[in-house]
């Protein structure tokens, strides 16, 4: 092939790609743009249906959350809690490495979701893990409330507490 | 000739400008920003670190929808717009953020609105609007978020070749945040750019030179080492090259890159043997990357340079022999990508379930066409096209499991509905009004009668059932003893008669007040409890009509919903397949273009022995 044959083959060549390219991008920008469509149907449903679910599977009245916060977590290696509702274990829960990061992240677990009748109840939580000097630690913490017609949430808490050397469990009824 | 190591080490280190601000999240760790107030905020940020960003964002959307976020909705919408960016919904974020801005927030907040939305334009190199609103910023923000403003206020102004406003915001960042180290580099690789090699050495000197224990400051100082080092080539400086090849790590990734380069400069103070000391060095390490495969010509001209033409000549041939065989294995990749190799790999690998991507080159390195695909691997386009992926395949999960819900929602709606009609009678009756006027009427009845008796003072109609009595029979003694007056002499029970008559009446009388408190208070009670049952009754209606609505309301809610799901599974498996059949795209691109490179090879290394061999006959035939 001589050389302006070859440069005309070449010249051919780069606009084919280029158009190729063009229209590959194109393309490429479409499904994008189908794909943040779709994004948003699906929030919206996943929305609508996510409250559908809880409004009839928990109606307010009835409706109990627990929920789990903790902070750094230096003195007190979370592995597991169980939960339970006079006396009777509701739930049972062992952590990954990605949901305790999410934890001292400052990120809230709900723990439980569920239906209480009106009227006093005792909720215990059993926190299980490494404690001050890797040691085996195991500690409860109750809290008794009284169930109205309103939704009841519960939030137990894990600090440490670096004068005692030792982590707290405390609870907080929202109101 | 030289021109290649360069070029190739320039096209994988410029990318680097701005990689670290683009794999940043706009919604970061608030442990130590802000306390968090709203439940509903903080279930989010659990869902969030752990890159669910669907169900984040559903959290997030749910709560504002029903009024949860109290405390702080600033802090939610911010979350949300973060979100937004990192779920791809670009535009939304920017809403979010552009109607926060127009509100009247407190500094802080306003500050953090004014940095995401900097952030939001600089990751779509909108740099001039980003610059406005970073400057904006005019206290100081939390550690983190300042030394991230420092980074993308120092790029900018490399963007605008303002090097020495780059430099100022560049120190401003404390010595040892990674957020300097990625300045520092960027600045010293745009002066190499720019030719200021003195300027460029002297920037990057310090970051070579850091002692710290980070993955991620030892890539840099490779990076800066394998730039500096090029630079020296180009500018025929080899002996300084080498030292800044040597100082690269054997296991960073761009140790093949640095002994290639090695072996440049030796070749370049004609030190052939040397050169091809570091050359076979690179080749016997038996990778596919672009410098194992330059390598091969570059050990002919090696050989070449030491005038063992013969041996050049054969090496020649085996290289070339060598492209023509890697041009077919890339064939080959190319084919197996095309019958869904790379797709089905990345999903048995659950490589597309981890949003982090760090597992990519280790997991598909059993895979043929992994080996040219590893530039592609750390490119952003391909990352996010792995994460669209991804978020489709979480879409298509969350439809189904809705799909499979569906029919228990349906379910338990029935069953509400009959259990609502079982219990239908009872609340009639107990929210029945007749049944309360007539209690209502029956008290009223009552409260008269005790008005009249406290003004009359009617004390025996307080009596007891045992007084009662009494009182019944002294009437039946009064009148027996007015039927037997004249018959005889009645005066002892006569007086019998009033004695106890007066007692009784005495007894009676003096305990009217305690007995008419007594009924008062019942009659408050009375009061009280019908009050209460009416309240009760009329919440209880209410209660009813509520949830006779609600029952409408879920009704409505699930009707048409199984179709609404399905359509949008139908849409999301149409997608993927198109999302596949991009990431093949890419892959397949990427191996067209080390094809390129490898036939620029294998064209150089014929011309090199078509030289040689026609230099050997012209000798034959002089000979």
């Amino acid at each position: 092939m001589n050389k302006p044959l070859r440069l005309k083959v070449l010249v051919l060549l780069t606009i084919w790609l280029s158009v190729f390219s063009v229209s590959a991008q194109e393309a490429s920008t479409e499904l994008q743009r189908e794909i943040q469509d779709l994004k948003q149907q699906v929030l919206k449903l996943n929305r609508t249906l996510f409250i559908l679910e809880e409004d009839l599977l928990f109606p307010s009245n009835t409706q109990f959350s627990v929920f789990l916060s903790m902070d750094s977590g230096k003195l007190f290696a979370l592995d597991a809690v169980q939960l339970k509702i006079d006396n009777k274990i509701i739930a049972n829960h062992l952590y990954t490495e990605k949901e305790i990061s999410a934890l001292k992240r400052g990120g809230i677990q709900r723990l439980y979701l569920g239906n209480l009748a009106s009227g006093k109840h005792e909720i215990i939580a059993t926190f299980t893990g490494k404690g001050p000097s890797e040691r085996d630690y195991r500690r409860g913490k109750a809290v008794e409330i009284e169930k109205g017609s309103d939704p009841q949430f519960i939030e137990f808490q894990i600090k440490d507490n670096p004068s005692k050397e030792q982590p707290d469990f405390n609870v907080k009824v929202w109101k | 000739m030289m021109k290649s190591p360069i070029q190739q080490a320039l096209k994988y280190l410029i990318p680097l400008l701005g990689f670290a601000a683009l794999n940043s999240a706009l919604a970061e760790d608030v442990r130590y920003e802000q306390k968090i107030e709203d439940l509903a905020y903080g279930v989010a940020l659990f869902d969030f670190y752990q890159d669910d960003n669907l169900a984040a964002i559903t959290a997030i959307e749910s709560a504002m929808q029903r009024n949860q976020i109290i405390n702080r909705p600033e802090d939610a919408e911010l979350l949300l717009g973060g979100l937004y960016y990192e779920y791809g919904l670009e535009n939304d974020a920017e809403a979010i953020f552009n109607k926060l801005q127009s509100k009247m927030l407190d500094t802080e907040t306003q500050n953090r609105v004014w940095f995401s939305l900097a952030k939001l334009n600089y990751a779509n190199n909108n740099f001039p609007e980003s610059l406005d609103l970073l400057t904006r910023i005019k206290q100081k923000l939390s550690p983190q978020r300042e030394a991230q403003k420092q980074y993308m206020l120092s790029n900018i102004y490399l963007q605008q070749q303002q090097i020495d406003q780059a430099k100022i915001a560049a120190l401003n960042i404390p010595e040892n945040n990674i957020w300097r180290a990625y300045c520092r580099y960027n600045i010293g690789v745009s002066l190499l750019a720019a030719n200021d090699f003195k300027h460029a050495e002297e920037w990057l000197t310090p970051l070579i030179d850091q002692e710290i224990e980070d993955q991620e400051i030892f890539a840099l100082q490779d990076a800066a080492n394998l730039a500096l080092g090029m630079n020296a080539i180009k500018r025929q400086q080899p002996s300084k090259a080498v030292t800044y090849f040597t100082q690269i790590q054997l296991s960073s990734n761009l140790s093949n890159k640095a002994l290639l380069g090695t072996g440049w400069a030796w070749s370049h103070q004609d030190q052939p043997k040397k050169a091809l000391g570091y050359w076979q060095a690179l080749q016997s390490r038996g990778q596919t990357d672009i410098a194992s495969q330059e390598v091969l010509m570059a050990i002919a001209q090696g050989i070449e340079q030491m005038r063992n033409k013969t041996l050049a000549i054969q090496v020649y041939e085996d290289a070339s022999n060598r492209y023509d065989q890697i041009l077919q294995d890339m064939n080959l990749a190319i084919g197996g990508i095309q019958k869904g190799v790379l797709m089905n790999t990345l999903s048995s690998k659950l490589v597309v379930r981890d949003s982090t991507f760090n597992i990519l080159d280790e997991t598909l390195s059993k895979i043929p066409p992994t080996p040219y695909l590893q530039p592609l691997f750390a490119s952003e386009h391909f990352q996010r096209s792995l994460q669209h992926y991804q978020e489709l395949l979480t879409i298509k999960s969350t439809l189904e499991a809705w799909l499979k819900n569906l029919p228990e929602l349906t379910l338990m709606l029935e069953e509400r509905k009959t259990v609502f009609e079982q219990k239908r009678p009872t609340v009639d009756e107990s929210t029945n009004l007749e049944y309360l006027t007539s209690l209502q009427q029956k008290r009223d009845a009552l409260a008269i009668s005790v008005l009249t008796l406290e003004q009359n003072e009617h004390s025996l109609a307080l009596a007891n059932d045992s007084e009662k009595e009494s009182l019944e029979q002294l009437l039946l003694v009064k009148s027996l003893l007015k039927q037997l007056q004249n018959t005889r002499d009645l005066s002892e029970e006569k007086d019998k008669y009033r004695l106890l008559s007066g007692v009784l009446i005495w007894q009676i009388s003096t305990d009217f007040p305690r007995r008419f408190y007594q009924i008062k208070n019942e009659l408050r009670q009375l009061n009280s409890a019908l009050e209460q049952a009416g309240l009760a009754a009329q919440s209880l209606t209410a209660a009813a009509i509520r949830n006779e609505e609600d029952l409408k309301i879920f009704a409505q809610s699930i009707r048409g919903q199984d179709e609404l799901i399905q359509q949008q599974k139908n849409r999301v498996d149409i997608l993927i397949e198109q999302q596949q059949q991009q990431i093949n795209d890419q892959a397949i691109a990427a191996i067209e273009l080390r094809k390129q490179q490898l036939e620029q090879f294998r064209i150089r290394a014929r011309y090199s022995l078509a030289l040689l061999k026609d230099e050997m006959i012209r000798k034959q035939n002089q000979q």
